[in-house]
């Protein structure tokens, strides 16, 4: 707080909190400070000059009810040993906070972050989203942030892209992929792209059965991915990797007529998946990434390895206490070495696709990707734009299709219902769509919204001064008997309109939110449902999915991954041929195609919004800026 | 770029072109249109047809508070309008499933509502006259 009292003289000054032009005129270490001090800095001041009359009746928000805190340490004695919040996580962590203090909850920061107001009455989370429409304050890439803006040394005139601009930059940026990025009927123009990757994942996974040998790559393959992560692991997560690659490969020599095993770990599969759909709608071609001999060391294996990273960095700088702000520590090296390598590695490609985009230039008959598209428009919008697609579009498409395939592994019922719908060719699946969104609703790779408030609020009489950051708990809400019959279950019925179960729904609109409400919610949205919707139709129509091991955890690394180090590496899904095509020799004995969950890093999706751990058995240490 | 091992290319849709003449020869063609605001203000403006009713909007600079701020993408609701019965009814395309979903989130949402940004002018539909309910439950702050 060294240097409090100049800020708060510039803060009331121009009373917006820190302009970009005031921060870049800042040294290194008081931008770092500002991006924190900023909030509650304007906070101070704009509660003071913007309160009025009406105002004065309102309560402070000082004295929303909420886990009591210190000066400077907030309330980070509560979740040490002995304390009341110590290893509560995620969804556990909402639910005692709901029940201990109610609907509306202060949660003060450690070491000075920025506090936050957590929201669980949808209503209340409407008020804010709806008023916070036209240009929203996301905070929460700090770091990033600060890469981008500052470590680069980049253009402060230029603009970093959606997740780390804010106001009037922002929405111009916004603005000019909108139209590319967002609008359905253009995005549906991706079907038959996305279908030949979904097709060609179905077919290796089918290969898979024959070709064995090639498929499982040695121990040593897997210490050199350990060595070359940037972000340690524990040995015990090696050594889980390592039993799982070695049991993947004694299954495929010994099961080879019923049980015959995919080698590699089904989340990689899943993130390849992902990042060879996201490749095609971003960069207008094929990335390549399901070959099977594809190496570790292929930049493809490197991006998705990247973006685990970065959201493991992201979630110990940005979401749990860190010192980064103040003193250069170890996570802070290796987040800016992430985040450069991140973009050197979307670079290649994009690289790549230019070189294509220029040979192809006359043809002119497939349908150009967002890239080509943005060309035209803005070269460095372009560009950021496609890397951004590349780092939001990985893990949390391919943990969303996780965790759909999990939910309806376990739920068979909901799985033969979703087969005939599909089997049927009809050419509208609401049921398909259904089933991805009560999977977000239960399993959600996000577990809420975030705003920093651009005006002052009156919320259940307490006055919400512009500038604080405010926390939709929609993943805690999703969950609650108050909006949904029997909410633990996993019951798409409840999404097709005029349903039984619809009908039966007394759920606010707002209360379920997986892509976030109006004009900054998910970019990639539409481009994320047709991917999803495409892939899991041809699963659906090709396999019979069963689950054989524990309940699936989850654990948070900014995002909600689906899985964890710690789960008993004897669990799996399978994957039987249910309708094998006329070709298809071997499918005759409805082989079984298992394929190993290989637990250790199961991974997930969006941008934009805010982390959970839903299963309390999950050993992330929680914080409350992590958990809000 | 490396082909995929199967060998496939990459192929897709390619972009439909419009050969029907009968857009450019409406293209001038306008039609009235009304927009009733929350306190019965009245605004009477123009429309091409063959624009939304969201273009309409931003093309003659009508001042209505957060309307479509989207930008007609499907992501929010504040294009929303409230129709009469026989308008609603006479509309050629039915709310797609993407606009289902935003009006679920719209404020103050009837039977007879649409997104602006869904409803594209023709020439029937001079004469329009729609409501534009209040946007954002904004009154306790």
């Amino acid at each position: 707080m060294e240097s409090g009292g100049v800020n708060e003289g510039r803060l009331s000054s121009d009373g917006e909190g820190v302009g970009h032009q005031n921060f870049h005129s800042l040294g290194e270490r008081q931008q770092r400070t500002l991006l924190l001090h900023g909030y509650i800095l304007s906070i101070t001041s704009n509660a003071v000059s913007n309160a009025t009359n009406d105002a004065a009746s309102l309560k402070s928000w000082k004295r929303i009810p909420g886990p009591r805190t210190l000066p400077i340490l907030g309330c980070a004695l509560q979740f040490l040993p002995g304390g009341p919040l110590h290893k509560l996580t995620g969804y556990n962590f909402s639910e005692y906070l709901f029940n201990n203090y109610g609907s509306i909850v202060r949660v003060e920061g450690l070491f000075g972050t920025p506090p936050f107001i957590l929201l669980f009455d949808p209503e209340d989370m409407a008020q804010v989203l709806r008023s916070e429409n036209w240009t929203p304050e996301r905070p929460g890439f700090d770091s990033l942030e600060y890469f981008r803006k500052k470590y680069r040394n980049s253009d402060p005139e230029k603009s970093t892209g959606l997740l780390t601009e804010h106001g009037d930059k922002w929405k111009s940026f916004r603005s000019a992929v909108n139209p590319v990025m967002l609008q359905p009927k253009i995005i549906k123009l991706y079907n038959t792209s996305l279908d030949e990757v979904a097709m060609d994942m179905i077919e290796s996974s089918r290969v898979g059965c024959v070709r064995p040998l090639s498929l499982f790559y040695s121990d040593e393959s897997a210490d050199e991915v350990e060595k070359r992560s940037l972000v340690p692991r524990s040995r015990s997560h090696a050594r889980l990797r390592r039993n799982a690659t070695m049991s993947h490969a004694f299954s495929m020599r010994s099961l080879r007529n019923n049980q015959n095993m995919i080698s590699e770990p089904f989340d990689v599969e899943m993130n390849k998946w992902a990042l060879e759909s996201i490749g095609v709608v971003a960069l207008g071609g094929r990335i390549g990434c399901l070959r099977t001999d594809l190496p570790p060391d292929s930049p493809a294996r490197r991006l998705i390895q990247c973006v685990h990273d970065i959201f493991r960095i992201a979630d110990e700088l940005d979401f749990k206490p860190s010192l980064w702000r103040f003193i250069t520590t170890s996570n802070f090296k290796r987040a800016m070495k992430v985040y450069q390598e991140q973009i050197d590695l979307s670079k290649h490609f994009i690289q790549q696709a230019r070189k294509q985009i220029d040979e192809k230039k006359i043809t002119g008959t497939e349908e150009k990707g967002v890239l080509e598209k943005l060309l035209e428009v803005d070269e460095t919008t372009a560009v950021i734009m496609a890397t951004d697609t590349l780092f939001a579009g990985v893990d949390t498409a391919a943990n969303t299709i996780i965790a759909t395939l999990y939910l309806l592994a376990i739920n068979p019922d909901k799985q033969a219902k979703l087969r005939e719908e599909i089997l049927s060719k009809d050419e509208r699946r609401p049921y398909l769509k259904a089933c991805i969104k009560e999977s977000m609703r239960l399993l959600p790779i996000v577990s809420g919204n975030l705003r920093r408030a651009t005006k002052d609020y009156n919320i259940k009489g307490y006055l919400i001064p512009k500038g604080l950051n405010v926390v939709m708990n929609h993943e805690f809400i999703s969950k609650q008997e108050s909006q949904y019959d029997r909410p633990k279950e996993y019951i798409p019925e409840r999404w097709i309109h005029k349903s039984e179960e619809s009908v039966n729904s007394r759920a606010h609109p707002m209360a379920t939110s997986p892509f976030g409400f109006g004009t900054r919610s998910c970019i990639g949205r539409r481009i994320a449902e047709l991917e999803m919707e495409t892939f899991l139709a041809r699963i659906i129509e090709h396999f019979h999915v069963e689950w054989f091991g524990p309940p699936l955890k989850q654990e948070t690394r900014s995002i909600t991954y689906m899985g964890s180090p710690h789960l008993p590496r004897s669990s799996y899904i399978s994957f039987g041929l249910d309708k094998p095509s006329k070709n298809d020799i071997e499918a005759t004995e409805r082989s079984c195609l298992l394929i190993l969950f290989a637990i250790d890093r199961l991974h997930l999706l969006i941008v934009g919004r805010l982390r959970h751990v839903f299963v309390s058995s999950s050993t992330n240490i929680p914080t409350p800026a992590k958990d809000v | 770029m490396p082909k995929s091992d199967s060998g496939t290319s990459f192929s897709s849709v390619s972009q439909v072109i419009r050969i029907s003449t009968t857009k450019l020869a409406l293209k001038e063609e306008k039609v009235k249109v009304t927009f009733i605001l929350c306190d019965g203000k009245r605004i009477e403006t123009e429309g091409k047809v063959g624009d939304t009713l969201l273009d309409v909007v931003v093309n003659n600079d009508l001042n209505i508070e957060g309307y479509g701020a989207c930008e007609g993408t499907l992501t929010c609701s504040t294009c929303h309008v409230i129709l009469k019965q026989d308008v609603y009814d006479s509309l050629p395309e039915q709310p797609s499933d993407e606009e289902r979903d935003m009006l679920d989130l719209a404020y103050g949402l009837t039977d007879t509502s649409r997104l602006g940004c869904q409803i594209t002018l023709t020439k029937q539909l001079d004469g329009l006259e729609v409501l534009v309910p209040e946007t954002i439950n904004d009154a306790r702050s």
